[in-house]
């Protein structure tokens, strides 16, 4: 389980990093990593607005240039910069434990959770993941996360603190009544969802005859010849895709659905997009 | 009977399961596998649409249960054979005699793979064996059947003829019957074996197109006249292709005679100088073994000399001049060559003749000292010039001199003339009689000191010297203190001058490898120094060969104890042929008593796993065909044979693209992986090739040394692997010609130096019947070096494995291909090193390799221009303005 952990980091490691070159990559304005811009005023670097002068205003933001120019005073306003917070969600069920051996649902929800957080780590972002109860300081406290969530354990609740940007990650395979009513109590944030399914969850490449059961039961559903419900199954699977696509838009959240063999470095940018960092 | 055998027929008993292999499938259907499905709540309620066949169409399962029969039947090793007549039912044993004389190795696979079914076919009749050979006359057994194999492999074929009648008194008692395995040709004493022989008796002989012929020579003053002596029932003229090979191992001459219908023998006379042979051999498939073979030794081999002569001799009194008596009497013997003293070592030869020169030039001097201390013979003549102006410690002589002549008959006033008493009994001239009539009237006397004994050959009658010598070195200096012309004796008058002169020359031309002393000048017996093994092969003498006497060296019969080869030592080298030794030759006669005679079914039985496996494939394809039509229809059949069309039709290139463009060949290994390899990074280097230089390669061609003409490419890439089958006679013949027609051929042992041991011998042995000459580590001022880029600074980074063709080797005159290597060795793997494009690890060593590889491609197609100096200024300047 260590060596697992520590190829999991590993390859979360080389993934920020990667993310971090390309991210560097696009031309970028001259704010501190960490901080953000808050488009409010503040005392940031970059100029939020120029504004004609109304008492009350800081009289020390007057750009006397600009007001010997004109007939009004004319103050030059900043940006204001805050400490973002972040919050990774990781269903950590069960039923994470399907795909291929070497690249199960529970090791990409994991490399992707570890890797979105030593990019915030890297960013100086406060970053909180699930089952966590402060804020992650340095790298290595990443590792010993990932070691917690390779072991199966019950879904947790999403937090119910406050982020600046909450990723829930899971294959959100439950019926949705029940997905909606946890989704309910989560705090209105930015949020993103990554539903992560396994290829053969999607295809079914399974031939003859077969008995399914749910991770951890005993009852089982048997199919005589699975080609022939093949497209039946991925038909439900497909609507209730539909139904989770639904469920976010209606409460303004992002929705992300991968497999285990996708690009997991595209994904992270879509998702900082989502939270307003990337560009 | 049937005409199938099988290696394991036990696993035949696998097909019984068969059917019920069949049953049970259709009986017993397999349990449901048990999935983890994390959306199972997604399957509730569902049910097949259409239900796909679950049972297996029946032409199908009729395909699987003949690919699991072949199966079965491959492991069991099927074997066709025919072992001719059906066994006789005898229980008395059975004697093999193997005729292994020098005349074997034509037919010997087809008489080992004889004595193998024999054995085989004992086994089964469980009947003991006796296993006998001619030419090393024994007899072992009874043996079981794996001894008895044994035994027989252990048989090889010797070089010298065999003897039949020795077998009788070895043969056991009592009844047996007899297989004479013959290799055609009549041994001496099969008609006395033929009368001790009780019981049925079966002779074996070969297709008459097989026998060996025997390659006999009749001398000609300049050129040779060879005759093929054979058994010879051939139904058609046969052309028979001879090759001669020079003494640095490269075919010199190739010339085809037509041996007639039924004709026992042929004769032609061939045009090449006799100097240069160093062996006759008939090229293969007609000729094998040490009758095929004929050696030249150094009576053939016509020396060099040297007159030393001014401007003023020779042309006005010819009579009066030493030129005039030794080039006569040299006529024949050796080529002679009046030069001036500066020029004397020019040529480099093999005698300098010095007739009465007392000074010549210092440089000279020195110059032709170092040339004796190398193995030159510098040979004096006394005269008025050198009586008068001889110094004492002139360097050239063998003895200090008397300054001033000593006249016999006048200025000392007496009255006697001398004439040459004795030869010395240590010097070479032993063996030369005196001839009274020979008179000497002046002479040089030599200064007596206490070696002056030791260091003549010839004295006069009154015990002065004739002839003196001492050995500098590796070479000799020889005096005769009397004139070459007949001024001061009668000696340039006879015939024993002709003689000495001969035997001087003859010690000459052994200028690498003298280390023998005095006494070995004149040997009694030869040592043999390289002789010849039954498939033709010379190799090292083994320790049951004995040295030869001298004085039957031309006579002695070839036996186990005197091979053919070459015997001698450093002064003398003597050839022992089969075709100056043997009778004529004449096809096997076999007077017995109840015989038999059969033919030999050679390679008859055949191994069919391969047939076996590839009709499997075809099955297992015609399987996923079906499969694949059941599953997705009848267009993916189309798709599926869409893939498999391509690869047969795709256009190759024809013989005038070959010859018109420069292409890059290999000789495939047969290794897929391997030649994968080889054609990927011949394709980087074709890419290369057109990048960075003028030359245009068309591409790379996997040779099919059968079917191409090889002889198109300029340079062939041969990548040795371990397990690579051998080539086959007609690819070795055009590859011998790719060589000998002015191709480059690039050995890579690919790093493993072990490849050509560990492959056996096999491949080993097939690249010593190429011939070409000993190869040298590449001199870092070889050619390669700098054909295209100047590899010599970069080969002290990347260190290069290569190993070329000893150019130091004299050439023979007039062939084209001078100084260049035909073959080039390496052990760099280079075509891995081409194919790692983008391998991050060592780029540099890549491109290392693909500049070695444009530097052959240029040195393959511009020969040695690189080489010649005229261009040296041109490419200093280019390198300079670099």
């Amino acid at each position: 389980m260590k060596n697992r952990a520590s190829l999991l980091f590993n390859r979360a490691k080389d993934l920020a990093a990667w993310h971090h070159d390309a991210a560097n990559l696009q031309p970028r304005s001259r704010h501190d990593g960490g901080h953000t811009r808050a488009k409010r005023a503040g005392t940031g670097f970059d100029i939020w607005q120029m504004k004609e002068y109304h008492p009350g205003d800081d009289i020390r933001t007057i750009d006397w240039k600009q007001s010997a120019r004109s007939d009004a005073v004319i103050l030059r306003q900043r940006e204001r910069e805050t400490i973002r917070r972040i919050g990774l969600a990781v269903d950590t069920g069960p039923a994470m434990d399907f795909g291929p051996k070497n690249q199960t649902k529970r090791d990409t929800a994991i490399t992707l959770a570890a890797a979105m957080a030593i990019a915030a780590i890297d960013r100086h972002d406060r970053v909180t993941l699930s089952g966590q109860e402060k804020p992650m300081a340095r790298e290595m406290d990443v590792l010993g996360w990932i070691e917690t969530a390779l072991e199966p354990h019950p879904v947790p609740t999403p937090e119910s603190s406050s982020f600046d940007h909450l990723v829930l990650i899971g294959d959100f395979l439950r019926p949705i009544g029940l997905i909606d009513d946890e989704w309910n109590k989560v705090q209105p944030a930015p949020t993103s969802v990554v539903q992560i399914l396994a290829p053969a969850e999607i295809d079914l490449p399974y031939t003859g005859s077969a008995r399914f059961h749910p991770p951890g039961q005993d009852s089982d559903i048997r199919i005589d010849d699975v080609p022939g419900i093949r497209n039946a199954y991925r038909a439900r699977l497909m609507d209730h895709r539909e139904a989770l696509k639904a469920s976010c838009a209606a409460r303004g959240w992002h929705f992300h659905a991968i497999t285990t063999d996708d690009d997991l470095a595209i994904l992270i940018a879509a998702i900082e997009r989502d939270g307003g960092i990337s560009p | 009977m049937i005409p199938f055998s099988f290696a394991h027929p036990a696993l035949l008993l696998a097909l019984f399961a068969l059917p019920l292999l069949y049953f049970l499938l259709r009986l017993i259907p397999p349990q449901p596998k048990r999935i983890m499905l994390p959306a199972t709540w997604l399957l509730e309620g569902l049910t097949p649409e259409t239900r796909t066949s679950s049972t297996i169409p029946p032409w199908l399962l009729i395909l699987r249960l003949l690919a699991a029969a072949l199966v079965i039947i491959s492991l069991a090793g099927p074997t066709r054979r025919d072992d001719g007549a059906a066994a006789k039912t005898t229980s008395a044993p059975l004697l093999i005699v193997m005729d292994n004389g020098w005349a074997s190795a034509a037919t010997w696979t087809a008489q080992q793979a004889q004595a193998k079914i024999l054995i085989d076919r004992a086994a089964r009749d469980n009947r003991p064996v006796l296993i006998a050979q001619t030419a090393i006359p024994s007899v072992t057994g009874p043996h079981a059947r794996s001894r008895a194999d044994d035994a027989r492999q252990q048989i090889m074929p010797q070089p010298w003829p065999g003897d039949s009648a020795a077998l009788v008194p070895l043969l056991p008692r009592g009844k047996f019957e007899t297989a004479y395995l013959s290799n055609g040709i009549d041994t001496p004493g099969t008609a006395t074996l033929a009368n001790a022989l009780d019981g049925p008796v079966t002779l074996y002989q070969p297709d008459t197109a097989t026998t060996a012929l025997l390659l006999r020579r009749s001398q000609a003053r300049e050129k040779i006249t060879i005759a093929i002596d054979g058994a010879n029932d051939r139904k058609t003229d046969t052309d028979i292709s001879i090759q001669a090979i020079g003494h640095n191992g490269r075919q010199i001459a190739r010339q085809t005679v037509t041996l007639p219908a039924n004709a026992d023998s042929e004769a032609q006379t061939m045009d090449i100088p006799l100097r240069d042979i160093a062996r006759l051999s008939i090229a293969p498939p007609s000729g094998s073994g040490a009758g095929a073979i004929y050696l030249f030794d150094d009576r053939d081999v016509k020396k060099s000399v040297a007159i030393v002569t001014s401007e003023r001799e020779g042309a006005s009194t010819p009579l009066s001049s030493a030129a005039f008596y030794l080039t006569r009497a040299l006529d024949g013997v050796a080529n002679t060559k009046l030069a001036p003293a500066e020029a004397v070592l020019a040529d480099n030869p093999d005698v300098i003749i010095l007739p009465d020169r007392a000074a010549l030039p210092a440089a000279t001097v020195e110059k032709i000292q170092e040339w004796v201390e190398s193995g030159g013979i510098l040979l004096r003549f006394a005269g008025p010039s050198m009586a008068r102006g001889s110094k004492a410690d002139d360097p050239l002589l063998p003895v200090a001199l008397r300054p001033g002549g000593r006249a016999l008959d006048s200025t000392l006033g007496e009255n006697e003339t001398l004439t040459i008493k004795s030869f010395s009994a240590e010097g070479p001239l032993a063996d030369m009689t005196p001839d009274p009539s020979i008179t000497v009237r002046q002479q040089i006397l030599a200064e007596p000191s206490p070696d002056l004994e030791q260091r003549i050959w010839a004295t006069l009658s009154d015990n002065t010297p004739l002839i003196t010598a001492a050995r500098r070195g590796a070479g000799h200096l020889i005096m005769v203190h009397t004139t070459a012309t007949p001024a001061w004796s009668d000696f340039a008058l006879s015939g024993l001058y002709v003689g000495f002169l001969k035997r001087v020359v003859s010690m000459a031309g052994t200028r690498s490898n003298v280390d023998t002393d005095d006494k070995t000048a004149r040997p009694a017996l030869l040592q043999p120094l390289r002789v010849m093994d039954g498939m033709g092969r010379l190799t090292d003498p083994g320790p049951d060969v004995k040295p030869l006497a001298r004085d039957d060296a031309d006579t002695a019969a070839i036996t186990r104890e005197h091979p053919p080869g070459l015997y001698g030592n450093a002064i003398m080298k003597r050839a022992v042929n089969l075709g100056d030794r043997l009778p004529p030759v004449m096809p096997v006669t076999f007077n017995a008593e109840n015989l038999t005679i059969k033919n030999y079914v050679a390679e008859k039985s055949q191994d069919l796993r391969g047939h076996a496996l590839m009709a499997l494939m075809a099955l297992f394809l015609l399987d996923w065909a079906g499969t694949v039509a059941l599953r997705r229809g009848l267009l993916s059949i189309v798709l599926v044979a869409l893939v498999f069309i391509p690869a047969g039709a795709r256009a190759s290139p024809s013989d005038r693209d070959f010859a018109a463009n420069v292409w890059l060949a290999y000789i495939p290994t047969g290794n897929t992986a391997v030649d994968d390899e080889t054609a990927r990074g011949l394709d980087v280097l074709h890419n290369n090739i057109n990048q960075r230089t003028s030359i245009r390669t068309a591409g790379v061609h996997s040779l099919d040394m059968e079917r191409d003409p090889v002889i198109l490419f300029p340079m062939i890439y041969w990548r040795l692997t371990a397990d690579q089958p051998p080539l086959s006679a007609t690819a070795l013949s055009k590859l011998q010609n790719f060589l000998d027609t002015g191709g480059l051929l690039v050995v890579d042992t690919r790093d493993d130096l072990s490849a050509l041991s560990a492959s056996g011998d096999n491949l080993a042995r097939q690249i010593e019947t190429l011939n070409f000459p000993p190869l040298v580590p590449m001199a870092s001022q070889h050619v390669l070096t700098k054909s295209f880029y100047l590899l010599n600074k970069t080969m002290d980074v990347f260190p290069l494995h290569i190993r070329v063709e000893d150019d130091s080797q004299p050439q023979p005159a007039g062939e084209q291909t001078a100084g260049l290597s035909g073959i080039v060795w390496t052990g760099d793997d280079l075509a891995a090193k081409w194919a790692d494009q983008g391998s991050m690890m060592n780029p540099e060593r890549q491109d290392v390799a693909i500049r070695v590889g444009i530097n052959l491609i240029m040195y393959a197609l511009t020969g040695n221009y690189k080489a010649d100096q005229i261009h040296i200024q041109a490419i200093l300047e280019r390198v300079g303005d670099r």
